[in-house]
């Protein structure tokens, strides 16, 4: 599936992080991971998110993390609610 | 006598990840996640996931994981229970706005196939309808006898004040009548009776004396917006150490009467007749359920009970 729409969710809240989900032109997944957490956990943060794009069949989107220490399920939670986002649901 | 602690239940927004992990440490007895007011309409989509994935992560430690979700009239309602339900951590929804018996059945029907789907107990998610509006409360007795799911009624002060277009008073006269419906309704229907928030979080006297006049007027619990409030709240509706005293002596009458196979309970001059042997039963119930009393503190018929409810 390829992500046609720009859409952002989270807040920059602690324990939260902003998720912006963009269409790759280039095609595949590339993903830019900022914020407080990111210098300790980036590794972490990228592999949650490329496992819920994974599950959902999103092949090419581009998505730009700006950190606040938010936990694992924030981060599945926000990748998820993004890409349906996308996908037109409410 | 099977009895569910719900002194306090604290609101927590569903889109806030901080507060989701931390909620479950307020010692309240019971979480209500939310859903619906505190969520803008285009965060719906983001609260209902987070607290999809919370749901299967997070510890909420002692407190009854309940939801508030959308009303199932609005586009939210339905997508919100096919998010939770299949996390099989939610043992009560709250359903906001409900005014009528069919609201709570429409309710039941879609819980029974989501538990179907699920692998979920038939009958084990819950319901506790937020009665906030002149019709709500007008139908309060159909709403609570609608489905067996339905285990307490709540109220709704403040969207119940302008429903009926009347004004909040400190003194919450324009809410006097429909608090003393929403009571009878449930204790008919045999649930727990649920008030409203106290807005001023800062008033920690004020949510007291309130807590202990709702107490009087024969209900269970209260919800709090903030932590400070709990322990208030816990205060309040927890029985006096003289009401434990006098439940204590009043079932120690009713055992010596059964064993002397008396049929008449007397305690000094006052006949024990059925509700005041039921109130101390509860009280009781409460006391060891608050950790007030020890359970061999209990007469032997409530430890009974107790027993088989942990069954």
């Amino acid at each position: 599936m390829k992500i046609e729409k720009e859409v952002t969710v989270g807040t920059e809240e602690r324990e939260d992080l902003l998720l912006t989900l963009k269409p790759n032109p280039e095609g595949g997944i590339k993903i830019e991971i900022t914020g407080k957490g990111a210098w300790q956990f980036k590794d972490e943060i990228r592999s949650a998110v490329e496992s819920v794009l994974k599950e959902m069949g999103v092949e090419d989107a581009i998505v730009e993390i700006k950190d606040n220490w938010a936990f694992d399920y924030t981060i599945r939670a926000r990748t998820r609610a993004a890409v349906l986002a996308a996908m037109g649901e409410v | 006598m099977a009895y569910k602690l719900r002194r306090s239940r604290i609101y927590v927004p569903g889109n806030r990840p901080r507060m989701l992990s931390t909620c479950g440490l307020f010692g309240a007895d019971a979480v209500t996640i939310d859903l619906e007011d505190s969520v803008a309409p285009d965060q719906k989509l983001a609260a209902r996931w987070l607290v999809a994935e919370a749901l299967k992560e997070l510890d909420f430690g002692k407190s009854e994981i309940t939801v508030r979700i959308n009303s199932l009239s609005t586009p939210w309602g339905m997508k919100d229970l096919e998010a939770i339900i299949p996390t099989k951590r939610v043992e009560v929804i709250y359903l906001p706005k409900a005014e009528s018996a069919e609201d709570i059945k429409q309710l039941d029907s879609v819980l029974e196939k989501l538990e179907k789907e699920n692998d979920i107990p038939m009958g084990q998610t819950k319901i506790i309808p937020i009665l906030e509006s002149a019709k709500g409360i007008w139908f309060a007795y159909d709403i609570a006898t609608a489905s067996d799911r339905v285990v307490a009624l709540s109220f709704g002060g403040e969207d119940y004040t302008r429903d009926i277009g009347g004004e909040r008073t400190p003194e919450g006269t324009e809410l006097l009548w429909a608090r003393s419906q929403l009571v009878a309704a449930a204790k008919a229907a045999g649930k727990q009776a649920l008030d409203t928030v106290h807005s001023d979080i800062s008033d920690l006297e004020g949510l007291y004396k309130n807590a202990v006049m709702m107490k009087k007027m024969g209900f269970d619990g209260k919800a709090a917006i903030h932590p400070n409030q709990i322990p208030v709240i816990h205060e309040a509706f927890n029985p006096t150490q003289e009401e434990i005293d006098y439940a204590l002596r009043v079932m120690e009458a009713i055992e010596k009467a059964k064993a002397s196979g008396s049929g008449v309970v007397a305690l000094g001059r006052k006949m024990i007749d059925k509700p005041v042997a039921e109130k101390a039963e509860r009280v009781l119930m409460i006391a060891y359920l608050a950790g007030m009393i020890k359970e061999d503190e209990l007469p032997e018929s409530i430890r009974e009970s107790i027993v088989k409810e942990g069954e």
